[in-house]
């Protein structure tokens, strides 16, 4: 989609090939979406020629009719939205700093505490593993012979590799 | 009593950072500023005066309660207008079940004032009044990115964000909706503009 297509020049001054291409894309002017040789050339024009700077005045008018309208129609209902807000303020708790929400050294200790908490548990799933495989099938007349208990993980171990996995990652 | 030179009207990051460190009175800078083109552009999408300003207070105060979350202060009026809209819709769905008073239907968007600020004459409100008629006759798309980028000053590509089109999109929606107001405008006055 060309320039021009966006902002036919409906309003163009009857003249040249020149007026017709600077109104037709007024709208991108003021609107900075011009390219810089585009926008310096337009401007060029619009500084010498009478009919297109009447143009562009229109344009400013109705962007600043819009503004107008829009505090024209609202002014009454803001004073009062904003007495209310105000008044509503006062029962609000105030927001808090950015900086006081869990960050930094804070953050760091709860994401080192959890990842002590995940390599315990994956520890202890290991340990648990290990307990299931070493036990003897489940043969009721086997289990009647066995001398109990079943053989456990040495519980002493498994605390002592958890303590010093926690010691590798602090 | 002479009141003394004015102070220089608070910068918004300003304001917002005495907001942030307990200073409730600050808001009111943002208040001030932001009020009239938000409840203009909730007037349009819900084109209910009441439920506007309904919406608009609670837009105040949840962005009060979360001034916290904003990183970039530059983003404040894309950022109110977001939390702005995102309840319009929520009120909207609302209202459609059928939550909502529905006797609030019969109170259409009028200006508040009918019309008759001080100081503006006849010819000029009539001019008003037809700019009015047409901005709510544009496509719905149009008006809101003619809203957006006139009123809320917003750049296209925080437009195109808050609406989830594309930038380009954003820009053919404008200076179309521009080129529609020209000509209707024309058109009613009888004039060649």
């Amino acid at each position: 989609m060309t320039n021009e297509n966006l902002d036919p020049g409906a309003d163009a001054p009857r003249a040249g090939a020149a007026c017709e291409r600077v109104v037709g894309r007024l709208a991108l002017q003021v609107d900075g979406a011009l390219a810089p040789l585009d926008a310096a050339r337009d401007g060029g024009h619009l500084e010498s020629c009478g009919p297109c700077r009447q143009a562009l005045a229109r344009h400013l008018a109705l962007l600043s009719s819009l503004r107008g309208l829009s505090q024209r129609d609202t002014a009454r209902d803001v004073e009062q939205v904003v007495a209310a807000v105000r008044a509503r303020l006062d029962r609000t708790p105030p927001p808090r700093r950015a900086a006081a929400r869990v960050s930094g050294p804070a953050r760091a200790t709860r994401r080192r505490a959890l990842g002590l908490a995940a390599a315990a548990a994956a520890v202890l799933l290991l340990a648990a593993l290990e307990a299931w495989t070493s036990l003897p099938d489940l043969d009721p007349a086997r289990l009647a012979r066995l001398d109990w208990p079943v053989e456990l993980p040495n519980w002493s171990e498994v605390v002592r590799g958890l303590e010093s996995l926690a010691r590798r990652i602090s | 009593m002479h009141p003394g030179p004015t102070p220089p009207p608070l910068d918004e990051s300003e304001a917002i950072a005495r907001v942030l460190a307990g200073e409730r009175d600050a808001f009111h800078v943002l208040l001030q500023r932001h009020s009239g083109p938000l409840l203009a552009t909730l007037r349009a999408v819900l084109r209910n005066r009441e439920d506007a300003r309904e919406v608009l207070q609670e837009t105040w105060l949840r962005a009060y309660r979360n001034l916290d979350r904003l990183r970039e202060p530059a983003r404040l009026r894309a950022w109110l207008v977001s939390i702005a809209l995102n309840l319009a819709r929520a009120h909207h769905r609302r209202a459609r079940d059928g939550e909502l008073d529905s006797g609030r239907d019969g109170d259409p968007v009028a200006p508040a004032d009918g019309g008759r600020g001080a100081g503006v004459d006849l010819e000029e409100r009539e001019d008003l009044a037809r700019l009015r008629e047409l901005m709510a006759s544009l496509p719905a798309r149009q008006r809101e990115v003619v809203d957006l980028r006139v009123n809320h000053e917003l750049s296209h590509s925080e437009i195109a964000e808050l609406l989830g089109i594309s930038e380009a999109a954003s820009r053919a929606n404008y200076y179309q909706g521009l080129q529609r107001l020209k000509q209707s405008m024309g058109a009613a006055l009888g004039t060649q503009t």
